[in-house]
């Protein structure tokens, strides 16, 4: 079990590596078209040689710096597809690694901003009690009960056309950790309330100490363990989420990839039977998703975890 | 579970559903255009004709003018009027209705069966290669998207040309999403039953394992899972809508996902009062169920 939690890290470090510089490993850029090589079978074409650590195409590392080092490349009029092509000739493995950015950046910084909201009104509840407690788990019903689909349909549809991809999703996942905050901050709230009759509490206070110094330095470190494994296991809920936004057309607009968007194409019958590298994407969200599970610390799970947004 | 307590949970069940239909409203407001907006694309509405349907569906009127008069309907059993279809709503949900359900309850039985089975299964031959295979096919299915599931089965049936019924691949699709979940609470259910004292009593008097398996670890391993039930029942329609939209099935998920994205407000309002009113009801009932079943709860 131990090699398997050791090779699941190494995977998601590798992931992580190509998310953070997606253009490094890739040979292409993801919306170069190669019009003459649609539907391409993963290979070699023209004759190509492949070419370790050479400047290929030039592009800008996180959108500044500007260079043109890739770990694989080929000189014209050679092509080499990994993982072929699609309908446009586009690299799918090149597609593949930059949807890794949207897929693997977005979901983590969701997970982490829901969090950072449930502890902190999971545990503002829970150690004030009384009619705010009451108040917040109340609403914490309705978030829960509300169907976050429609809301995100809502709000997708309210942000201006000309609003860019980028911005766009940035809202939608805000959005959805807002909506996601309220499972995880009935947990901290269940923290919070069993640990406040505990007797360093109570001894914190008789020595004089405050309501937010106890909060921050007698109750948080015990809800730093829970929001740990919380995060672990909400991350592929979030990637799971995006994938399915995407893949209904709600997500990311087209020249954009993701991995829920690449998905796309496999809504014809024709890509759906007979080629089997457009199934790409939807190995790369299983395989995350496993290496996050492998990871995640063993915990006994409530049925309260096991509903995902989708 | 006492009456009151079950009156208690029905009012805030009531406020709840109030909340979620007033903060519908809000979001379809907040967004911009309507359904009448896109109709005036179209050369041959005259304006007048716009406006009339405006006036006529209250589009102008604010949220809450909106929710407050759709809120009296709904008490005089009236649940409003779909302006796409042209057609009174509870016709057009009670057509599809039947079709979500049959897909659903089919599911949540395959899943509850399968999960049960492979559950035992592991639980019984602990660490073995059978335990470690079930555990890694939960784990692959877990970490798979409904959409994935669903797109994944409907290659295999092209591939393999085999003419299934028409109910067999959205079934498999939604199981598939709660086999995981069912199997792996079995499995931990069961083991931490097994483990504890009175079972090593029961083998010492000479009880087989299959029986100690069956009758008395899987009582005891009952209680835990009739938690799961509430649940699933709930979180079944949120995996099934994805898979309606992949499959083409014509129930209420497929029609809430086109009422949204054509803005057919009333429509879209009901429909997530449905979910919300299905979610409530499963939340209920699995609290029933457990109160039933153990009642060491109801005392606590």
């Amino acid at each position: 079990m131990k090699a398997l939690r050791v090779a699941a890290w190494a995977l998601l470090v590798v992931v992580c590596l190509i998310a953070v510089c997606p253009d490094f490993f890739s040979p292409y850029s993801p919306s170069r078209q190669y019009r003459d090589l649609p539907y391409a079978a993963p290979g070699r074409y023209h004759g190509a040689s492949p070419r370790w650590l050479v400047h290929g195409e030039p592009y800008r590392w996180l959108g500044v710096v500007p260079t043109s080092l890739r770990l694989v490349a080929v000189p014209e009029p050679g092509r080499i597809f990994l993982l072929g092509t699609d309908e446009f000739g586009r690299d799918w493995y090149s597609r593949l690694c930059h949807g890794a950015s949207v897929s693997l950046l977005l979901a983590p910084a969701a997970a982490l901003l829901s969090l950072l909201f449930a502890v902190a009104i999971g545990g503002w509840a829970g150690y004030q009690g009384g009619w705010i407690d009451v108040l917040v788990m109340r609403a914490s019903e309705v978030f829960i009960v509300l169907p976050w689909f429609y809301v995100v349909v809502a709000l997708r549809a309210a942000l201006p056309l000309t609003l860019g991809s980028t911005a766009t999703l940035f809202t939608v996942f805000a959005l959805l950790a807002t909506l996601g905050c309220a499972t995880p901050a009935r947990l901290f709230r269940g923290l919070v309330l069993s640990l406040k009759t505990g007797e360093f509490v109570i001894a914190a206070r008789a020595a004089g100490a405050g309501g937010p110094h106890i909060f921050r330095c007698h109750l948080l470190p015990f809800l730093l363990q829970a929001a740990w494994t919380q995060f672990l296991v909400s991350v592929p809920a979030y990637i799971v989420t995006e994938v399915t936004l995407s893949f209904l057309g709600l997500g990311v607009a087209e020249p954009t990839p993701t991995w829920g968007g690449m998905l796309v194409p496999l809504q014809q019958y024709v890509v759906l039977t007979s080629y089997p590298w457009m199934f790409a994407p939807a190995v790369a969200v299983v395989v995350v998703c496993m290496a996050l599970q492998i990871v995640a610390p063993p915990f006994r799970q409530s049925p309260d975890a096991v509903t995902m947004p989708v | 579970m006492n009456g009151w307590s079950l009156v208690e949970r029905f009012v805030t069940s009531l406020v709840v559903m109030a909340a979620v239909a007033l903060l519908t409203f809000m979001l379809i407001d907040l967004a911009p255009g309507s359904y009448v907006d896109e109709l005036s694309a179209n050369p041959q509405i005259s304006p007048a004709t716009l406006a009339r349907m405006r006036d006529q569906y209250g589009l102008d009127r604010p949220f809450y003018q909106k929710f407050w008069q759709w809120g009296r309907s709904v008490t005089e059993g009236d649940f409003g009027y779909s302006f796409v279809y042209q057609r009174p709503i509870r016709q057009l949900v009670a057509e599809r209705l039947w079709n979500t359900v049959r897909l659903n309850l089919a599911a949540l039985v395959v899943a509850w069966l399968a999960g049960m089975a492979l559950g035992l299964a592991a639980a019984a031959a602990r660490g073995s290669a059978v335990d470690w295979t079930i555990g890694a096919v939960t784990t692959i299915l877990l970490s798979s998207p409904a959409v994935v599931l669903a797109i994944v089965l409907l290659a295999c049936a092209a591939r393999s040309g085999v003419s299934l019924g028409s109910l067999f691949l959205p079934v498999a699709a939604v199981a598939a999403v709660w086999l995981p979940a069912i199997a792996r609470h079995t499995r931990g259910a069961l083991l931490s039953a097994l483990d504890a004292p009175h079972m090593l009593a029961a083998r010492a008097r000479g009880i087989g394992h299959a029986r100690l398996l069956l009758v008395h670890a899987l009582r005891e391993a009952l209680n835990p899972l009739t938690s799961v039930v509430g649940v699933s029942v709930a979180a079944l329609l949120s995996a099934s809508l994805p898979v309606e939209v992949v499959m083409s099935w014509p129930g209420i998920g497929q029609l809430t996902f086109d009422a949204v994205l054509k803005r057919d407000i009333f429509l879209v309002v009901d429909l997530v009062q449905l979910s919300a009113l299905l979610l409530l009801a499963g939340n209920t009932a699995g609290d029933v169920l457990l109160h039933a079943l153990d009642p060491r709860i109801s005392r606590a």
